[in-house]
């Protein structure tokens, strides 16, 4: 898939995506309180709101147009050679970058469950290995920054971790 | 006019030893930012935001501001080294300062960009020192309509200038509005997408989000592609200049520096362009404009006055309206709100004492800089050949542990690493970051300003635009916004 297609189908699902939520976040401010009149007038919780949703969607709606309007071609950005180079990922880097991700989320279950100071060595030597580190003096240096990072956070700030 | 008073007073203040220790450790740490490539000075600040919760307001600024210079002028050591901008900014001395390193005048050409850019940011304090007091007290006029439509025009300018497109500025500028509406309501307390959770009741924690939306995105696409650097040559030991040589240097130093600090004042990304700029318009005055590009002293010496000076001049803007002149000027925003302090007009009247010190440290910054710089010089070219595979990381697991520091709670990591994908997508697809996080910062101010301007005018939308101040700024933002596409327009026509 070239980078141009590649590009509009990933705008068109974000705007999409953002649409829906506007409409649920519009239907959700109908539960708000409802204002009270004093002397000038309240517009009340909903109604600030709704207009940067209305913003929100309005400016989605122009995007998604623009995207489904715009024809194959040289992208038109200040550095498209850049911006190329951004899109044109094949499927190993993105799965590196989805199990970093997944990584990261898994990291926050551990650190819930078991606490920071074993979940932040597995979380660190994990990354590490997938990113191509095989040499062990690092992988314990590195296993080593998490711990280290607990004691310089307590006895240098007093926060816990 | 300048307070001597307070200023005398800051200059006090700067000389404890744990303001002048966050000088020093801001510089180093902001050298070493710069040195790194793909990492700078928004995300080095946003990493230091959560340690600046423990610290007074004095000692955060002091070290956060030593980090964005110390970033800004790092970015020029890898630039010379290895022709690797450590930043955007330093991209316009690469070819100069890379052309010079290798015929075997490195050091000359390191000392030059570290005099250079301390220079550069001392010109541009004396500008901020002048100029931010002026701004503040015609700020003193400003109602709450008049504080709605700067929020605007702030959150509308920097989505301008951000990204690829207008229309996704603005949307990701509104979409930081639109967060802040969770939680309580400022106005008449009640409660607002919380969904039934108790942790969005204060709504979301501002550092997680950024730290998210700035640090996890850049590591992610770190990833993306395990580049290997070669290794750099050991760089000779740097002699102090002979300052005489520096002399011939004077008129591009100067006017550099004042084309640098006017830039920064505009909101944007003031480094790179004035950087570019500076250098352009060196070539143009300089006598023999054919060495540009293979190792012209006055390309590096131009290019890193400017640089800095933009940091200067991105801080009027800043601190005196609330509007920020840089992507790093957005991030300190936030350490603003961690003070408890409003960004605005009003920060000068609230703070004044804090706001000269910002002033007096900036001085003291770039001596320091002087002084690190110098030093760092021989062993940081001997960083950048840490790989990025040890790097990402260690940055990953410090931007997890700032994130439930400051939130005090694991929601804030989930914050982190929701924000940390969402931020990478979006970046992937051209929507910018940095007017997400500005209208964060400024969407509660604007919202406050706004409902209690329609409480004074009985629900009139007119008051906006009857009064001078408010329907002046509302004009200029629409100027803004609509002159580019339609000079844009106009001049396809014509072709």
């Amino acid at each position: 898939m070239d980078t141009t297609r590649r590009k509009r189908i990933g705008t068109a699902s974000i705007c999409t995506i953002l649409l829906v939520g506007c409409a649920v976040l519009y239907f959700q401010t109908y539960t708000f309180p409802e204002p009270m009149a004093l002397f000038g007038s309240d517009y009340g919780s909903a109604f600030f709101p709704r207009i940067m949703l209305i913003v929100v969607a309005a400016c989605t709606v122009v995007i998604l147009i623009q995207s489904i309007l715009q024809t194959s071609g040289p992208v038109t950005t200040a550095n498209p050679e850049q911006e190329i180079a951004s899109l044109a990922l094949g499927r190993n880097e993105l799965a590196r970058v989805g199990i970093m991700w997944v990584a990261c989320l898994l990291f926050y279950m551990l650190w819930v469950a078991v606490g920071y100071v074993i979940a932040s060595p597995i979380f660190i030597v994990a990354i590490a290995l997938l990113l191509g580190v095989r040499n062990v003096f690092w992988l314990v240096f590195l296993a080593a920054t998490g711990p280290l990072l607990s004691l310089l956070f307590w006895y240098a700030l007093r926060v816990s971790l | 006019m300048v307070d001597l008073g307070i200023l005398a007073d800051a200059f006090a203040q700067l000389w404890t030893v744990t303001n002048f220790l966050m000088v020093v450790i801001g510089v180093g740490i902001g050298i070493l930012m710069g040195v790194l490539p793909g990492l700078g000075a928004p995300l080095g600040i946003a990493l230091a935001l959560p340690f600046t919760f423990y610290l007074t307001a004095e000692a955060s600024f002091s070290l956060l501001l030593g980090i964005y210079n110390g970033a800004t002028y790092g970015g020029s050591i890898s630039a010379v080294v290895l022709g690797i901008p450590g930043t955007a900014s330093a991209a316009a001395m690469v070819a100069d300062g890379h052309a010079m390193f290798r015929k075997g005048r490195g050091d000359r050409a390191l000392i030059l960009s570290l005099v250079a850019s301390v220079f550069g940011g001392i010109v541009s304090t004396i500008f901020l020192t002048l100029l931010a007091p002026l701004l503040a007290s015609f700020a003193l006029r400003f109602g709450p309509p008049e504080y709605f439509a700067l929020g605007l025009f702030g959150v509308s300018v920097v989505g301008l200038v951000a990204g690829e497109s207008l229309v996704k500025g603005l949307l990701m500028g509104a979409l930081g509005i639109l967060l802040t509406t969770i939680g309580i309501d400022p106005v008449n307390g009640n409660i607002r997408y919380t969904f039934g959770s108790i942790n969005l009741y204060s709504g979301i924690p501002l550092i997680p989000l950024l730290v998210g939306l700035f640090a996890l995105p850049e590591m992610f696409e770190k990833s993306e592609r395990l580049i290997r650097r070669d290794i750099a040559d050991k760089v000779a030991k740097v002699r102090l200049p002979n300052f005489l040589s520096l002399w011939r240097h004077r008129f591009t130093l100067m006017r550099s520096a004042i084309i640098g600090t006017i830039i920064g004042i505009v909101p944007g990304e003031g480094g790179a362009i004035g950087a570019f700029v500076s250098y352009g318009e060196a070539k143009r005055a300089s006598r023999y404009p054919e060495r540009f590009g293979t190792g012209a002293e006055e390309g590096v010496v131009a290019a890193e006055a400017s640089n800095n000076a933009t940091v200067g001049g991105a801080l009027v803007p800043t601190l005196t309206l609330g509007i920020p002149g840089s992507p790093a000027a957005a991030v300190l925003l936030g350490a603003l709100l961690i003070q408890g302090l409003e960004p605005g007009p009003r920060l000068m009247i609230d703070a004044p004492n804090l706001i000269y010190y910002i002033f007096v440290s900036m001085f003291a910054i770039n001596v320091v800089m002087l002084v690190l710089g110098w030093l760092a010089i021989s062993w940081a070219a001997q960083l950048v050949r840490v790989p990025d595979q040890i790097l990402t990381p260690i940055v990953l697991l410090l931007a997890f542990v700032g994130a439930y520091a400051t939130a005090g709670t694991t929601f804030g990591i989930l914050i982190l690493v929701i924000a940390g994908l969402a931020g990478y997508i979006m970046r992937k697809f051209g929507f910018p970051i940095v007017p997400i996080v500005l209208g964060f910062v400024l969407g509660q101010m604007i919202e406050k300003s706004f409902r209690h301007s329609l409480t004074l005018s009985d629900g009139n939308l007119s008051i906006f635009f009857t009064r001078p101040i408010s329907a002046s700024i509302l004009a200029l933002m629409v100027i803004a916004l609509f002159a580019p596409p339609i000079y844009g327009w106009w001049k396809r026509r014509r072709t």
